[in-house]
């Protein structure tokens, strides 16, 4: 981790043999499966590609853009309502101890049951969307954010009244560094849940954003399109895993420096 | 990163109060807050319900509406359609997915190569690939079970692959020093620190096979469970309709609730009781 050297960009590539290996082994399968046997199933390669280009530049992938807003404005209300709930139980331990085994229960019930009665109450509006980013989301993230603000170390914290700390530099030096990683942790889980209720809720509604262009690609039979879809979809989710986990990891970086 | 499943179980860690009475006081106050917190849910429920009965079934509209979906023999071939897929899918996810786990666990390489697959798994959206797992295999037992297995498989094996990895080493050579037998070892050692992460796997794996198992009848086959919802939200059944999501979301609770269980008493077995 700590070492750079000029060609590290190299070093890693070749750091990495076994997963670029086993990941080109994969594709290479794939394309072979699909190129000798043709499964109605499995489209090849170059198949999915020129869909996926064309998804690109026909603009349908313009669509996606909804489900992208409806993704935004799930994540900042469970964010915003995440912290709340999290603050009064991580503040009053009566809450805690109470509600916190509930939340737990929660955690052990299917969700994404609770999508028809969404679309039953809101219709195939924005708010059945938002409305099922944030009950994907919501559990996970509370649980995780309670853990966080109560990692504060007591120690430190009477350490810093004994030698005088203001609030802002106990804030500063210890409170931020001690919970900072476990709160962006509790928000990878929420991004990482809020993307699963996103396309979980346009899939069973069926007529807007992602969710209709992976519905409609296979109620054609369009393979190559529902393939290119489908590993955007993974792309992205990915995608905004490892920016979260970056943060995680630098987060904790500067916390242990 | 199998921690995307949140945290296990948030530590409570008990008061530990003066008196035998505070005590007492105490957790009455508890199940007090705890009570009234699930009373308010259920009242409000009703309350909406009551303003708006044509989205809204109220609460106790729910329940008699379950009760008459088990009576007229709706509710009973839809849940043995539904839970066939879980009955083969769990096992299976278990049988494959725990030797894959203590596999990717102990071989470096093996870990390096395909353990990212897992990991990605666990990240995205595994409803995405219905519809491929559909075309692939119809609208079969089959396919379900599949779903059933690539729902919970990733939860599996990952806790699996953390549990061998982090054996503690030294726990083990302590016992070593002390002359412990292989199978003591074992017994003693190796099986009870690889145990709660395992078991908590697996009852995860299940929460979410259970989801695999609503989903794929919910997004293309109606059947089942997922086929009586669709049809009562079609025709506008809200009791019906709530009923049916009553019951999936107390199968989850009371099967996931019974493996918590079972989990509890088999590490007090085996001498742990922080699970």
């Amino acid at each position: 981790m700590s070492e750079r050297r000029p060609a590290s960009a190299l070093r890693g590539v070749l750091r990495l043999w076994p997963q670029t290996a086993s990941g080109a082994g994969l594709i290479g399968l794939w394309e072979l499966d699909a190129s000798l046997r043709h499964p109605t199933w499995l489209p090849t390669v170059e198949s999915v590609a020129s869909s996926w280009w064309q998804l690109v530049t026909s603009g349908a992938f313009r669509v996606a853009t909804t489900s992208l807003e409806t993704l935004g404005i799930g994540l900042v209300a469970v964010l915003a309502a995440g912290a709340l709930v999290a603050g009064l139980l991580a503040r009053f331990r009566l809450l805690d101890e109470a509600l916190t085994p509930l939340l737990n229960a929660a955690m052990s019930t299917p969700v994404v049951a609770l999508v028809p009665v969404f679309v039953m109450i809101w219709g195939f509006t924005d708010t059945t969307r938002v409305i099922a980013v944030v009950t994907f989301a919501f559990v996970p993230l509370v649980l995780q954010w309670i853990v966080a603000l109560k990692s504060v170390p007591e120690h430190l914290t009477e350490m810093s009244h004994a030698f005088a700390g203001g609030r802002l530099a106990l804030t500063r030096t210890i409170v931020l560094p001690a919970v900072a990683p476990l709160l962006l942790n509790g928000a990878r889980i929420a991004v990482v849940q809020a993307i699963k209720g996103l396309i979980t809720a346009e899939m069973i509604i069926g007529v807007v954003g992602v969710g209709k262009l992976i519905v409609t690609a296979s109620e054609t039979f369009d393979m190559a399109q529902l393939y290119a879809v489908v590993l955007t979809v993974v792309a992205v989710s990915v995608a905004s895993y490892v920016v979260l986990s970056t943060l995680e990891h630098r987060s904790s970086r500067w916390a242990d420096a | 990163m199998a921690d995307v499943a949140g945290p296990a179980s948030a530590g409570l860690v008990a008061a530990r109060p003066a008196g035998r009475r505070t005590v007492v006081g105490h957790a009455a106050a508890v199940w007090a807050v705890r009570l009234a917190a699930v009373l308010a849910v259920a009242v409000a429920w009703e309350v909406i319900g009551r303003r708006d009965a044509l989205f809204v079934a109220p609460f106790t509209t729910t329940v008699r509406h379950l009760v008459d979906l088990w009576r007229d023999g709706q509710m009973a071939p839809a849940m043995w359609h539904s839970n066939q897929a879980l009955l083969i899918g769990f096992p299976a996810a278990a049988a494959a997915g725990l030797p894959l786990g203590f596999a990717l666990g102990r071989l470096r390489l093996a870990d390096r190569a395909f353990g990212y697959f897992l990991d990605m798994m666990l990240v995205v959206p595994m409803i995405a690939a219905v519809p491929v797992i559909i075309v692939a295999l119809g609208l079969t037992l089959t396919a379900r079970v599949v779903v059933v297995v690539l729902f919970a498989l990733p939860f599996v094996a990952l806790y699996a692959r953390a549990a061998v990895r982090v054996v503690e080493r030294p726990l083990v050579e302590m016992a070593e020093a002390f002359g412990a037998s292989r199978r003591q070892r074992w017994q003693t050692v190796i099986v009870p620190s690889a145990f709660a992460p395992v078991f908590t796997g697996l009852r995860v794996g299940l929460a979410h096979a259970i989801s695999g198992m609503i989903v794929i009848e919910l997004t293309l086959i109606p059947a089942g469970l997922g086929g009586l919802i669709v049809n009562f939200r079609s025709a506008f059944a809200a009791g019906d309709l709530y009923g049916v999501t009553l019951m999936i979301l107390v199968e989850g609770f009371v099967l996931v609730g019974a493996a918590r269980m079972l989990e509890r008493s088999i590490a007090r077995r085996l001498g742990k009781t922080d699970v």
